[in-house]
């Protein structure tokens, strides 16, 4: 660095600049890239009745709607965070025999159209579910078509994005951190809250912030396994398929409050969660 | 037994381990060796961080590690500092919490703790940085916060791995200098993996060449310059140093004798070091080009296959190597008179 010799009044030498600047092709078939993703905001935007805004937004049910999809996806976060973390560490360090198997279901969920997925909690949490019928008899407690099953459906979908990055953290951590905190006289409690955590916490951020994005998302598990009843279980998502139904403008707007939100979180969180997914000292 | 007792057997894959020694309280030994030796596996057996498969270790008679009674003291119970090979601090807490860990660890208060850490960056001149976080500090800096944090809790057992290998060479004068008047007040066992013939001689009682896992030899540095008992031994091991006063690119040694040396010139205290395949032997006086001749006496002739070691004294103490021809030719028996000449491009000085 200190070789560089500075022209003064320049800030950095135009010739390096350019060396680094993408070649055009690569411009030109990333613009085709960008374009695709920007059109269909610009299709939401151009088809927006803006005059009926108001009258959409105040009525009751899009309010509702945005709320429980929000309060609905924040939990579903937290669910994540809570069992992912741990699921994730035994992923990554745990060593017994089907590991990996047990990895490929704890993902599925990925790559498994949600639908299929709703279906497959409702048999196992619905009322003759494998387990849900023991949870009727015993304790009285129903959960397809509640709030609760709009959570479950979201972490259920949610979580492995979690997971995943999490995972990957952890692999490529230096176990010789926590050797050298066990030195250290640390329990391996200890090592793993202040020395493991600290240094996969922006993975954690990263995955918290996908698997939040996914949640609020949620479409076909949800509307299979918790039904679409406005102000239980109808969240934005829904609201919006429905909606579409009957009133094409009114689906628009809806539509336009999903992306503000998302959009606006993304931005937010973006560039402190997703720039770092892996701790520096990671190398 | 006070001390370490060690008696250390262990498989990984293809390599096995196999080692035998005892150090007494107050000791410092260097452990050296090729890369691959198992020198950083025994350090992790001593520390806790992996379990021997036969034998025992034993820290001031209490055993640690016995697979026969299935006794296995884990890292975080023993009494062991530790200092890795590229420091391993943790780069989320500050320099201050980072020497604090190992007591915060153990138990003791916050407010303690943090005192008790303080003094111990205070003592390796680190007080301005107590609230810096790794990534900041220098690489001497960062070395010594590592200290201070295997120090701090004052363990029976301090173990080094190669301590001094990621500094230059300024720093790295400095740092053996600190370390070594800490070791000197240190009263558990120290073992100190090393590279450097250098770092031993200066802060070492007695070395320990290690090679494919065993002990090969053991004793005062001197001795295993003296006679060798393998070519590691010999190359790297068992070089000549020499201190003195560094003036410029020549070293004046206490006697006045003074040995020119290539590299970088500056002044101060300082070591040469002088490969003893770099020291020519003749039996007539020189006169010519090299530009350290010194007029010597065998003391004794090291023979061991194509391997001819001359321990010479007179201006200086000197290790010559030399083959089997030349000693026939040159016939090298105690008392002769010799003429040692080496140039000044294989004399390495560093700061002392």
């Amino acid at each position: 660095m200190a070789t560089i010799a500075l022209v003064p009044g320049s800030s950095r030498s135009p010739r390096r600049t350019a060396q680094h600047r993408p070649p055009a092709p690569v411009i030109a078939i990333a613009s085709i890239a960008a374009a695709f993703f920007l059109l269909p905001l610009l299709g939401l935007v151009w088809r927006a009745p803006w005059s009926d805004t108001w009258t959409v937004l105040r009525a009751h049910g899009t309010l509702q709607a945005l709320r429980l999809s929000l309060v609905a996806s924040v939990w579903a976060t937290a669910l994540s965070l809570g069992f992912g973390v741990p699921l994730a560490w035994l992923l990554a360090r745990g060593d017994f025999p089907g590991r990996r198997a047990l990895r490929a279901v704890c993902t599925l969920s990925m790559v498994l159209p949600p639908v299929v997925g709703g279906v497959a909690l409702f048999f196992a949490l619905g009322r003759r579910g494998l387990v849900g019928q023991w949870l009727d008899r015993w304790f009285g407690i129903q959960l397809p078509f509640t709030t609760a099953a709009v959570v479950i459906a979201e972490t259920f979908v949610a979580m492995p994005f979690l997971v995943v990055t999490v995972e990957a953290a952890l692999r490529q951590l230096d176990v010789r951190y926590e050797d050298a905190a066990h030195t250290l006289g640390a329990s391996r409690w200890y090592t793993f809250r202040r020395v493991t955590l600290p240094a996969i916490r922006p993975a954690i951020g990263a995955g918290a912030v996908l698997a939040w994005a996914r949640a609020l998302g949620e479409f076909g598990a949800t509307i299979t396994f918790a039904g679409n009843f406005p102000g239980r279980t109808q969240t934005l998502p829904l609201a919006v398929y429905l909606t579409l139904e009957r009133d094409a403008k009114a689906a628009v707007i809806l539509s336009l409050v999903l992306v503000v939100v998302s959009l606006a979180v993304l931005l937010a969180l973006r560039d402190r969660w997703l720039g770092g997914a892996v701790a520096n000292r990671s190398r | 037994m006070t001390g370490l007792d060690t008696e250390i057997a262990l498989r990984l894959g293809a390599f096995e381990l196999r080692a035998a020694f005892h150090v007494a309280n107050g000791e410092t030994v260097a452990l050296l060796g090729p890369n691959g030796a198992g020198k950083s596996t025994l350090l992790r057996c001593l520390a806790g961080l992996h379990a021997i498969d036969e034998g025992h270790i034993a820290s001031e008679g209490v055993l640690l590690d016995d697979p026969v009674t299935d006794v296995f003291v884990p890292a975080a119970a023993r009494s062991v500092g530790v200092v890795f090979q590229d420091y391993l601090l943790f780069d989320n807490m500050s320099a201050l919490d980072n020497v604090a860990f190992g007591l915060r660890t153990r138990g003791v208060a916050r407010r303690m703790a943090d005192a008790t850490a303080r003094e111990w960056l205070d003592r390796f001149e680190l007080a301005g940085h107590a609230g810096h976080r790794p990534p900041a500090l220098s690489g001497g800096q960062q070395q010594r916060v590592a200290l201070a944090r295997a120090l701090v809790t004052e363990p029976r057992l301090l173990l080094l791995d190669e301590p001094l290998a990621a500094l230059d060479a300024a720093t790295r004068a400095e740092l053996r200098r600190l370390l070594g008047t800490h070791l000197a007040d240190f009263g558990g066992v120290c073992l100190l993996v090393t590279h450097e013939p250098l770092d031993a001689h200066a802060l070492a009682d007695r070395v320990m060449v290690l090679e494919g896992g065993v002990i090969t030899q053991t004793g005062a540095l001197a001795d295993i310059t003296a006679h060798p008992r393998s070519a590691y031994a010999a190359d790297l091991a068992g070089t000549n140093l020499l201190r003195g006063t560094m003036r410029g690119s020549t070293l004046t040694l206490g006697n006045g004798t003074t040995v020119a040396a290539a590299g970088p010139a500056f002044d101060g205290p300082a070591y040469v070091v002088i490969p003893p395949r770099a020291v020519a032997l003749y039996r007539e006086p020189l006169h010519g080009s090299p530009r350290n001749v010194w007029a010597l006496h065998v003391v004794d002739v090291d023979r061991a296959g194509d391997r001819v070691r001359v321990r010479l004294d007179g201006e200086l103490p000197l290790i010559a190597e030399v083959t089997p021809a030349a000693d026939d030719a040159l016939r090298l028996t105690a008392g002769a008179a010799v003429w040692a000449a080496v140039k000044a491009s294989e004399v390495r000085a560093e700061p002392a």
